[in-house]
């Protein structure tokens, strides 16, 4: 009865660990895009203006500021 | 069997409704002939760093080019022979002599570079010399945020705004609203003025010998046809298929249609227009994918009557037009070398 406790607790946290692991490794890209698209944000010039996205040549009807669309 | 017939057929119909509204969207105006044209680069000799080029105009071998996002200087000048950069001007600031914004720009027959910071409502007429002050034009208050001007002759500007309430006004050279004229052609009732002034920003050129005034819509495909010297409306071209299409979100207008005009130029016997087309869905969706600018000069007679399409190789913000030598030189704000110029024939 043990034995088949022992088995039972290790196949739990091996699964457990796994679970953690798969997680994490599957996390890894959605984090690295998020970065990358943050990256691209301000290499385009996110304006930060409520809705106005990116820098263009569209009036920004909030700020005045010129972006590449509104939201 | 059946079901996949219908999913096919409707996946079918689906597609050919969507590349319908596509086509109607590009061919709202039918002209008599589509020409290519493809650009010669004219690269600047030296490390002038023109983050978003959108207007130019050339004067006696004097390019003067807006960058409406600078890190230093708005304006820049070069000697198109040589592409050598000559002054940079209107400096990035809030000191009085600095400017918030740069609309456009315009060279009077003295050579004189005038430019409009909407920002700070301001018309200024620029320093030749640095030992030279500025001339500041202080706008009417009444005008609110001016979205481009032109010179009606020496001692009046033409220029649109966002109140709403007329299409322009007429600025004496001090700066005070002399009169308004004209309405936005639209036939949305109900609508606040400004809301509507906003979806229908308009860019426009004047040609103070046959007294024409145009205006294309920039959120729109709507090009205004006015009679200056006798104060009417000519045509409006769009009315029907090309108006903008926006959402009032707060008293705002959020342009939901497409990119339509960013520049035009009323010549001695043409009107020629910068169309993007391009929806603003797929700017959203791809923001990255985009490229900036359009492919299309549109070419209407003094009339408004279709005459010819130019078909650019490169996506251009904003155009020089020398009707007499044939010459649109244009800037590809997606190119490192954004400066180009095309050649074309009329006849």
């Amino acid at each position: 009865m043990k034995k088949y406790l022992t088995v039972l607790i290790c196949c739990v946290a091996i699964g457990i660990g796994l679970n953690v692991q798969i997680k994490y490794i599957h996390d890894q890209p959605k984090k690295i895009s998020i970065a990358l698209t943050n990256i691209e944000a301000l290499a385009r010039g996110e304006t930060g203006n409520g809705n106005c996205r990116f820098f263009g040549s569209v009036d920004c009807p909030y700020s005045g500021d010129k972006v590449l669309y509104v939201e | 069997m059946k079901a996949i017939f219908s999913v096919v057929l409707l996946m079918g119909l689906g597609c050919t409704m969507t590349s319908c509204t596509a086509v109607a969207t590009a061919e709202a105006v039918v002209f008599p002939e589509t020409v290519s044209l493809h650009a010669t680069e004219k690269a600047i000799k030296d490390s002038v760093y023109l983050k978003y080029p959108f207007r130019l105009r050339l004067n006696d071998d004097i390019l003067a080019v807006i960058d409406i996002h600078p890190a230093v200087d708005y304006i820049h000048t070069f000697d198109y022979k040589t592409m050598r950069h000559k002054q940079s001007f209107a400096r990035r600031g809030e000191a009085p002599s600095e400017f918030l914004s740069a609309e456009n720009i315009r060279i009077d027959e003295y050579g004189d570079v005038w430019a409009l910071d909407a920002n700070k409502n301001k018309i200024v007429k620029l320093a030749k010399q640095t030992d030279e002050q500025p001339v500041q034009i202080d706008l009417d208050k009444e005008l609110v945020r001016a979205l481009d001007f032109d010179r009606l002759n020496d001692s009046v500007f033409i220029v649109p705004d966002y109140t709403g309430q007329h299409r322009i006004s007429f600025v004496s050279s001090g700066g005070d609203i002399l009169r308004h004229a004209f309405h936005i052609p639209s036939s949305t009732k109900k609508m606040n003025a400004m809301v509507l002034a906003q979806a229908w920003r308009s860019f426009i050129s004047y040609n103070s010998h046959n007294g024409i005034l145009g205006m294309a819509t920039q959120l729109g495909q709507v090009l205004e046809i006015y009679d200056i010297k006798r104060e009417r409306v000519i045509k409006v071209i769009g009315q029907e298929y090309g108006t903008p299409h926006f959402v009032n979100r707060g008293g705002y207008a959020v342009p939901t249609g497409i990119m339509g005009y960013s520049d035009i130029h009323v010549g001695e016997e043409h009107i020629y227009a910068l169309f993007w087309g391009n929806t603003f869905d797929d700017v959203r969706k791809r923001p990255d994918d985009h490229q900036e600018g359009g492919r299309f000069v549109h070419v209407f007679d003094l009339k408004g009557n279709p005459v010819r399409q130019y078909l650019l190789d490169r996506c251009i913000t904003g155009f020089h037009i020398d009707e007499e030598s044939g010459v649109v030189i244009g800037l590809d704000v997606n190119s490192n070398q954004p400066i180009v110029e095309y050649a074309f024939n009329l006849d």
